[in-house]
């Protein structure tokens, strides 16, 4: 998808839609069951934490991410937010 | 309706209240125990209503009942074999979308659901309003039953439904509409699946064809075996795949969430909130990059002072009462009938009450542990200090919830098994597990101390570190090495969590946490020590030459003499090949710090280890068991207090006093005759190499039971054979390394 970025370049504030997650089946199921599955919302609450970010799905529940982890989510900005 | 059995499940995401249901709906008729072959925490309670015996399973928090965690696949293997007359599902109102995700999959399996709708503090703090009859009808009429666990409300409503449910056991079928692709694809499997009568025996036709087409790991490698519908699958997914461009997975999470979506749309009302919570900005500081770090480890600094120290004066207390007028009753009351000075005495003093001692000093320590852990979680940190030191543990293959368990190790090993509890994937677990036996507890220091002091005096304190840090190392080398082989297949687990929002720990359900976990290790471990001090005892007792009686005779002279004896040229190598010193490492199987008592019995007999200059009558004893318990109280305040100036004093440049209620100082131990007669017998490199082997062989039998309780019997035999191996090589290379470096003297 065009103007679709990891989710690791993102700031603080930002709303994003997920487009792609590069993972394997197990990791993918996984996310999903944590609201994070492909065309779901998120904005990203921090980026300076730990090694991570954390995000918000759905504005309730925070989601803390591992580098590592966020590389293989791809995301589009949203305009207007969640 | 008499005598009826009802048979209930609790299912829900970690974190919304389902503890505090189940303990309203079941009181203290709970039982907690293993799932079967699984090391998975399981709670079943009992309630009666009007007649009707109402057994309540609580199933393992999770977030859905696909097959990514152990506590998934129990919670689902549960439902499908076990046919609860109804599950509860649990649902945070602060997170009603992502709550109702385990609901779709509950009304997909074709079971009978009630959906307890909690109002937790934090939905009601962001003036959500819900309407439940709305909700109801959206999920096909499923009964919702608004409940606040802090207040018990709601609770009547739920066993109402209760009632109802197993009165009836109508069963509702989710209306979750997937895409027209799916549909179709779906009714071609339930077909293929219809002609299979082992399946449908077991398996909801529809739930089977979803799961087939999730490609779901569980289900297509193990339940299914029929290669053919395998085939079809497979097919039917690429099919799906190449007509819509998505797979067939995405396909099926994205109809759950559309379905949610609408049905959450229509019930729910929430007013326009603050973006930034009170918890985000709490987490701005505590997990943030720089900050997080030293704030996590004061506050693991915080949970060690309170397993080490806080818990020490309760643990002395409880010694002291086993081994005084507890053994000296037992001892008059045998007397009294007759058996004074039996070997039936020796069984029951020496080894009955001994070994079952042992295990309840242990109680204040796992008590304290718990109560701190209880608090970090139920707080919500403990999600937060995973994330923080999740880059530091994955350097050496573990998981950053691993700390804990670490960190309490160098307390005792046994509550750091139990900590491990935290981890929740099971190779990780035992990763840990196998890793904190290495950290020096609390039973080693003793050892390093006499030892040490004996031979190097005042710079025995150098040593001593020098060991904690020995055991660090071979810790970290030993879990990058099985992450690089025995489970070099475990990809790291990645690292996705939720962060629940902070709260006040509610101080209940901590303590019944802590409670239940306790009592579980206390009676579990129990019969092993007790088997495992009668069989010590008996070694002890049987004399191996003639004339001598038994259960009177010197321990050079019993089977235990005499099997240390076959055993000591193994240790010669590592320059301890002595009777003694195998005998006292073979003793130290019982506890590590007994390995001091039995070298002082063998190297200095005929000093008596208990000063019997008079013994004191009932009376006295029941004061002297209530005074000390009300010092041992005192000193537990203290230490208490003390973590403020002992953590201050980290600091340097600060020095706080400590506080001493007692006045009573350090008692310094009288050790100097056994000190003598070390020196006699080790030589310092040997007596290096000793404490090498103490530090990493064999753990404790308590340990060893917690971990047959935990992991079963193999991982045990396992982590013996390498400990002992580990012990052996360590304490040889030390001996003979020195001896080639030119330390022998």
């Amino acid at each position: 998808m065009a103007n679709s970025f990891p989710l690791t370049f993102v700031s603080r504030g930002d709303h994003v839609t997920l487009t792609d997650i590069r993972a394997g089946d197990k990791l993918r199921q996984h996310l999903g069951n944590l609201g994070l599955h492909i065309g779901a919302r998120v904005r990203i609450v921090q980026t300076d934490s730990a090694d991570g970010l954390i995000l918000a799905v759905k504005n309730d529940v925070r989601l803390a991410l591992a580098r590592a982890t966020a590389q293989k989510i791809m995301v589009s900005p949203v305009e207007g937010g969640v | 309706m008499a005598s009826q059995v009802v048979k209930i499940a609790l299912a829900g995401n970690p974190n919304v209240g389902k503890s505090t249901i189940f303990n309203a709906l079941t009181g203290s008729r709970q039982h907690v125990g293993n799932w079967p072959g699984k090391t998975v925490e399981k709670k079943e309670g009992r309630l009666y209503l009007d007649g009707v015996d109402v057994i309540v399973v609580d199933l393992p928090g999770t977030y859905s009942l696909s097959a990514y965690s152990i506590e998934e696949i129990v919670s689902r293997e549960f439902i499908i074999h076990e046919h609860p007359d109804a599950v509860i599902a649990v649902v945070d109102a602060a997170n009603l979308e992502r709550n109702l995700y385990l609901v779709t999959q509950l009304l997909e399996l074709n079971v009978p659901v009630i959906v307890a709708l909690n109002m937790s503090d934090i939905a009601r703090g962001r003036g959500l309003t819900i309407d439940a009859a709305r909700l109801s009808a959206g999920l096909n009429g499923t009964p919702v039953i608004e409940t606040v666990g802090s207040n018990g409300l709601g609770l009547e409503a739920l066993k109402q439904a209760i009632q109802q449910a197993a009165a009836s056991r109508e069963q509702r079928r989710a209306v979750i509409a997937y895409d027209a692709v799916l549909e179709r694809e779906l009714a071609l499997l339930q077909n293929a699946i219809e002609a299979i009568p082992a399946l449908t025996q077991r398996y909801q036709p529809r739930w089977l064809a979803i799961k087939l087409l999730e490609n779901d790991e569980d289900i297509c490698g193990r339940a299914v075996t029929d290669d053919a519908l395998l085939a079809a699958a497979r097919a039917a997914a690429e099919r799906i795949e190449s007509e819509t461009g998505d797979d067939a997975e995405t396909w099926i999470t994205d109809g759950r969430y559309a379905f949610i979506s609408s049905v959450v749309s229509s019930a729910v009302s929430r007013p326009r909130e603050a973006l930034e919570t009170t918890s985000d900005k709490i987490d701005r500081i505590l997990t943030h990059r720089i900050y997080g770090l030293p704030i996590f480890l004061l506050l693991m600094w915080l949970v060690f002072q309170m397993t080490a120290n806080v818990s020490a004066p309760l643990v002395d207390w409880l010694d002291a009462v086993i081994s005084g007028p507890l053994t000296r009753w037992t001892a008059a009351l045998l007397g009294a009938l007759g058996f004074g000075g039996s070997w039936l005495e020796a069984l029951l003093t020496e080894a009955v009450i001994a070994g079952v001692g042992g295990v309840l000093v242990f109680v204040p320590v796992l008590i304290a542990l718990y109560l701190a852990i209880g608090v970090l979680e139920d707080s919500g940190y403990m999600a937060r200090a995973a994330f923080v030191m999740d880059r530091v543990m994955r350097l050496v293959g573990l998981h950053g919830k691993s700390f804990l368990p670490m960190l309490v190790g160098f307390g005792c090993t046994v509550p750091a098994v139990y900590a491990t509890r935290t981890l929740e994937h099971d190779d990780d677990r035992r990763l840990t597990a196998f890793l904190v036996t290495f950290m020096s507890c609390g039973a080693r220091l003793p050892v390093y101390v006499v030892i040490g002091t004996a031979f190097f005096g005042a710079s025995s304190g150098s040593l001593v570190f020098g060991l904690y840090l020995l055991g660090i190392v071979v810790a970290l080398a030993t879990g990058w090495a099985l992450k690089r082989t025995v489970y070099r297949n475990k990809p790291p687990q990645p690292f996705v969590m939720e962060l629940p929002p902070y709260r006040a720990p509610r101080l209940r359900d901590v303590w019944r946490q802590t409670w239940s976990r306790t009592s579980g290790f206390v009676r579990k471990a129990g019969t092993l020590i007790l088997a495992t001090s009668i069989g010590i005892w008996l070694l002890m007792a049987v004399p191996t030459s003639g004339g001598a009686q038994f259960s009177a005779v010197a321990p050079e002279a019993s089977l235990f003499g005499t099997l240390s004896k076959l055993a000591a040229p193994v240790f010669a190598p590592a320059g301890f090949g002595t009777w003694q010193a195998s005998g006292a490492l073979v003793s130290g199987l019982i506890a590590k710090e007994v390995v001091v008592g039995t070298m002082s019995q063998i190297y200095t007999p005929g000093t008596p280890d208990a000063d019997q200059s008079e013994a004191p009558n009932l009376l006295n004893d029941l004061a002297g068991i209530g005074s000390s318990f009300g010092e041992a109280l005192v000193l537990t305040a203290q230490e208490v207090v003390n973590i403020v100036p002992r953590t201050l004093n980290i600091v340097p440049g600060i020095n706080m006093a400590e506080a001493d209620f007692l006045g009573a100082g350090d008692q310094a131990d009288d050790t100097t005759a056994l000190e003598a007669a070390l020196t006699q017998n080790f030589t310092p490199l040997a007596a290096v190499a000793f404490m090498v082997f103490v530090l990493l062989y064999t753990p404790c039998m308590v340990t060893i039971s917690a971990m047959r309780h935990e992991f079963g019997r193999r991982f045990v035999l396992y982590q013996i054979a390498y400990t002992l191996m580990l012990a052996w090589i360590g304490a040889v290379i030390v001996y003979q390394g020195g001896l080639l470096l030119g330390f022998g003297g």
